[in-house]
């Protein structure tokens, strides 16, 4: 083995950890009197609201429908009554979407649906229609509603289940504890998961710099018996934690252009979302809360349970608050998150770490040609070429020569770039104005 | 041995000469063809430069209505002696164009936006750092291809602002915008909607600027027959009726029913005065 993603000088960069909160508890943040709920919370369409002014709900109840085939339900995530239904900025797609907003009577009465401790007795569509109803996406980042990547089309066999507890990005703990502290739900849950998809063979994917989460995992595989796991320590590599590396680092398989790992027959699952599938079926509870780190510039960086729409600022103030000079919020780590506008933002089901800091200050340099980024590539792409076709609007020749679509945005070539060029940002608005390119033919 | 391979190939470049008479008539067609256009190479047309127009409309006449020269339209005489020339009738065609933008206010920025300094890279964030997110963003993605210079930032507003007696209706720039703001409109056009904020609500914490419509529909009950009232998205639009609405420029309670072509100049001071009250600035806003 070299020092690549895959071995030798082949892609992923050494970042700094800086997990500050890898030893902190999760605590449970105090109830939000005042939560929004966006229905744009997910990959794919916006949900449709169900309540309107006025309405009563619980913890738990659904308000939300799916919008489309790749969409999720959304569920209340305090009780309380519903204020008014806005409008407001999607802040990934940047396009104007429905928001509840809920207030709080502080009793946080749940409503919950039958468990189903007998799932091995009921049919398939049962359980993934409960994953489905539970409103379960994948909480590693991408939002990509979990009952679709669970129901592989016919004809796609799974042989491997890869159970992702890498967590590659500096700052961000979250998994983390959620495997130290709810590792026997994630074990619980592993069956469920192996019988949908008809198959045994499951990884456990940890990086090395989590040796407590490694041991602590493996010791529970053996109390509980399951079959069939293993625990793969993984190489500590940004980005390890993207579902194409980690299916390439770890089994060899390459996933092709423009598919899923599904077309390996890969299906990888974040520890997060197995334990909302875990709270879905044997709890019979919605997924409206989430471990989320907040650290960086806070006086006690802590994981903290909040549920969704509580706004940024109340988190970040039950860690005590802003401390030095930090002008920046951001929504998920340092590499992959998205910069907020603004201090209420609501957290949604990607966020899995508020982070505080200090925007750097550096002005952009022309490229000068020193091959870094294509070094660091995990995707083996040419971040450097985006840049130059970009400047001159060529949008329909980043994908049509370098193939941009391919690009997982995980940042790398922006972290290495000497000239200090926003390469990340630079593709992101080709793969938009090339996409804008196919609407107009 | 050298002067034997210079006669060969001296004799080849006769006989290709010689036998080949048509290209040349083509070229010399062309280049007459190219004395008529402006030669600004503006590549407006969808070819690239004015010869390369040239040549295509020496072999076919039908090009001038399908990819028409947005310079040479405006202007009647030239398109009379084309029109001689290629042995059609163009006097018809000639219409004058131009761009407007619908975007007449100043917004706030309500974050410090240090990314890629372009539209197109600053919209992706949560809808750029103004507080309207369907305004203009004024990183001036539409003044890099102007091939007339004819778009420049409002250093107070920090908008776009098209210079109108310059803008010759080409149409680069409506494809640059990523708000979607620019739109060609006839130049017989009076008058236009200074304003997108297309949706009836508003969004939360990203209001529309101070001059931005207020859907009150005062235009739709004064001047019923100027304008299209979308009932959607409750704004009226005036470039497809081409009728005189100075009374609803007048009533406008915010302004933003913008002039333009041969309005009076009281009625533009006008709605400078009003907007500049709203906004509350010491210069007036431009108003082209």
């Amino acid at each position: 083995m070299g020092t690549g993603l895959f071995g030798k000088n082949s892609g992923g960069i050494k970042v700094p950890h800086r997990k500050m909160s890898d030893k902190k508890m999760i605590e449970g943040a105090s109830l939000p009197k005042v939560v929004t709920v966006p229905m744009g919370q997910h990959l794919g369409a916006p949900a449709k609201p169900l309540v309107k002014k006025g309405d009563v709900v619980k913890t738990g109840q659904l308000i939300a429908e799916p919008g489309g085939f790749i969409s999720a339900n959304i569920h209340a995530p305090i009780s309380g009554t519903v204020k008014k239904l806005v409008i407001m900025l999607n802040v990934v797609t940047s396009k104007p979407m429905e928001a509840i907003v809920i207030e709080s009577d502080g009793r946080d009465e749940w409503s919950l649906m039958p468990k189903m401790d007998d799932w091995r007795s009921r049919p398939k569509e049962e359980v993934l229609q409960r994953i489905k109803g539970a409103g379960i996406v994948g909480l590693g980042g991408a939002t990509f509603p979990t009952h679709v990547k669970l129901s592989p089309p016919p004809g796609k066999k799974i042989d491997t289940i890869i159970i992702n507890g890498c967590e590659c990005e500096p700052y961000i703990t979250s998994d983390h504890r959620v495997m130290m502290e709810y590792g026997e739900k994630v074990i619980k849950a592993i069956p469920i998961l192996q019988w949908l998809l008809d198959c045994n063979n499951v990884f456990f994917a940890i990086e090395k710099n989590k040796p407590d989460a490694i041991q602590h995992i493996t010791d529970l595989i053996a109390k509980h018996g399951v079959k069939g796991v293993r625990v793969a320590s993984m190489k500590t590599k940004y980005p390890m934690g993207a579902e194409k590396t980690l299916t390439k680092s770890l089994l060899g398989r390459e996933v092709p252009m423009g598919s899923l790992p599904l077309d390996v027959g890969v299906v990888v699952q974040n520890v997060s979302t197995v334990i909302a599938i875990h709270d879905a079926i044997y709890d019979g509870k919605a997924l409206v809360e989430r471990v989320v780190t907040v650290t960086g510039n806070v006086k006690v960086p802590k994981n903290l349970m909040a549920r969704f729409g509580t706004p940024a600022v109340e988190l970040v103030e039950s860690c005590g608050g802003v401390v030095g000079d930090a002008d920046e919020i951001i929504f998920g780590g340092p590499m992959m998150g998205i910069s907020q506008p603004n201090l209420n933002s609501p957290t949604t089901k990607g966020t899995n770490c508020i982070l505080v800091k200090k925007a750097p200050d550096v002005e952009e340099r022309d490229c000068f040609r020193c091959s870094s980024c294509i070094d660091a590539c995990p995707m083996n792409l040419m971040p450097t070429m985006y840049v130059l076709l970009a400047k001159k609007s060529r949008w329909e020749d980043c994908e049509t020569l370098y193939y941009v679509n391919n690009c997982v945005e995980c940042g790398s070539c922006a972290y290495v770039c000497p000239a200090k060029i926003p390469l990340v940002q630079y593709i992101k608005t080709a793969k938009l104005e090339y996409r804008k390119l196919g609407v107009k033919k | 041995m050298l002067s034997v391979i210079g006669l060969c190939c001296g004799l080849f470049i006769y006989l290709a000469n010689r036998f080949l008479p048509k290209e040349a008539a083509h070229l010399k067609r062309a280049e007459a063809i190219a004395e008529m256009l402006p030669g600004m190479n503006c590549g407006a047309c969808g070819m690239p430069g004015c010869f390369a127009y040239a040549q295509s409309l020496a072999q076919d006449s039908e090009i001038i209505s399908s990819h028409p020269c947005m310079t040479m339209m405006r202007n009647e005489s030239t398109l009379e002696k084309m029109g001689a020339y290629l042995g059609c009738d163009l006097r018809g065609l000639g219409s004058a164009k131009e761009a407007v933008i619908r975007c007449n206010g100043y917004s706030e920025v309500i974050s410090e936006y240090k990314g890629v300094q372009t539209c197109k890279a600053a919209v992706q964030l949560a809808g750029g750092y103004k507080k309207c997110p369907f305004g203009c963003i004024g990183l001036g993605d539409c003044i890099s291809v102007c091939p007339e210079g004819a778009i420049s930032i409002d250093s107070e507003l920090n908008i776009a602002v098209v210079n109108h007696t310059r803008c010759i209706g080409c149409g680069l720039c409506v494809k640059e915008c990523p708000n979607n703001l620019i739109e060609i409109v006839p130049g017989a056009v009076p008058q236009y909607l200074g304003c997108s904020y297309t949706a009836k609500q508003n969004i939360i914490d990203r209001e529309k600027c101070k001059v931005g419509c207020i859907h009150c529909g005062i235009c739709n009950r004064t001047t019923p027959d100027a304008l299209d009232w979308n009932e959607k998205t409750t704004m009226p639009r005036f470039v497809e009726k081409s009728a005189d609405a100075t009374e609803s420029v007048r009533k406008c309670p915010v302004g933003i029913i913008i002039p333009l072509g041969n309005k009076d100049g009281m009625l533009r001071a006008e709605v400078r005065q009003k907007q500049r009250k709203k906004q509350g600035f010491e210069k007036a806003p431009p108003v082209l």
